[in-house]
């Protein structure tokens, strides 16, 4: 039995039959004109990419520039703070140089390291029954607090 | 607008985005379809479609107007399209066939055709056609070109082109008798 069929290109569709999303051709022309024509508007020209590249190297320079002060003057510099001054300056210097001002008070001078601590409250100017008193008083608020 | 009236508009800066659009307008469904048929995935035919437009509107300026305008769009569009199969076989580095196996695995799957078994078979038995004979079938078959509008479209004589569409026709009768 032949079970070839007969063949009729008459049969078959002219249309290929696939598919598309929907409002896919609405779309399209849309797309395509930002790929060409639309694009035109917003692309760069070679001058505005010098311009560009000039001033991210300038950027990129002045950056170099404050980098390197900056190292230069943190490491490389002599250390002229004011502590490190003031630590080769000796404790007896300071002393003088204090009682000597005329602008000073005798209590300002109690603070100074050179100072012994027995002579504090003869810098201070106050009895040694006022101290007392107030480290008294001391002692009762902090027994309070602690209660 | 003839194509004529798109061209002239075209060399006019004021009005070349709006003849380009009519441009597009008029041809992306030819186009799209045209690549479609040979390519089979919908999203390889948007690129593609997309990419022909592309060209042509980097080319058009240089366009002789000795020649049709949609032939010469037909062209640029077989191209991409050839050009797309013939990096699709050297990427994977695979034999015709098997890229006709691919092709024809995406005919099956639900979104690719209508659901029509006739369409399906005729489809798939193009796919076992080489390239350039199932672009001469899809030409005079579906898109119904003259042999001398294929013939300036693809720069092949009218007798090559006709022997071609006979050879093809052939198979897919052998094919689909088979089946």
């Amino acid at each position: 039995m032949d079970r070839k069929k007969q063949f009729d290109m008459a049969d078959l569709p002219k249309d290929p039959g696939f598919q598309v999303p929907e409002h896919y051709f609405d779309a399209l022309p849309t797309r395509i004109m930002e790929r060409t024509a639309y694009a035109q508007g917003r692309t760069v020209s070679p001058a505005s990419w010098f311009w560009q590249f000039k001033t991210a190297v300038a950027g990129a320079s002045l950056g170099v520039v404050f980098a390197l002060s900056f190292l230069i003057t943190h490491y490389f510099s002599p250390d002229t703070s004011v502590d490190t001054v003031m630590a080769q300056v000796s404790q007896k210097e300071i002393y003088h140089y204090l009682l000597n001002n005329e602008d000073l008070v005798t209590a300002d001078l109690a603070e100074v390291p050179a100072v012994k601590p027995h002579q504090t409250l003869e810098f201070l100017d106050v009895r040694a029954t006022d101290v007392n008193e107030e480290q008294t008083k001391e002692l009762l608020e902090e027994e309070y607090e602690y209660r | 607008m003839e194509d004529l009236e798109i061209l002239e508009k075209f060399q006019h800066p004021d009005s070349r985005n709006l003849a380009f659009n009519q441009l597009v307008r008029k041809y992306q469904q030819k186009v799209y379809w045209h690549v479609r048929k040979m390519v089979i995935d919908h999203d390889d035919a948007d690129d593609l479609t997309q990419e022909v437009f592309v060209k042509v509107w980097t080319h058009l300026e240089n366009f002789r107007k000795d020649a049709q305008l949609y032939t010469w769009i037909y062209r640029i569009a077989t191209n991409e399209c050839l050009n797309f199969l013939s990096a699709k076989k050297k990427r994977f580095f695979l034999p015709i066939h098997d890229v006709a196996a691919e092709l024809s695995e995406k005919l099956d799957s639900t979104d690719t055709l209508s659901g029509d078994e006739i369409q399906l078979k005729l489809q798939k038995a193009l796919l076992r056609l080489p390239d350039k004979q199932r672009l001469v079938f899809n030409m005079k078959y579906f898109d119904e070109l003259k042999y001398e509008e294929i013939s300036e479209i693809l720069g092949t004589s009218v007798g090559a082109l006709k022997a071609s569409y006979h050879i093809a026709v052939k198979k897919i009768e052998e094919y689909l008798k088979k089946d």
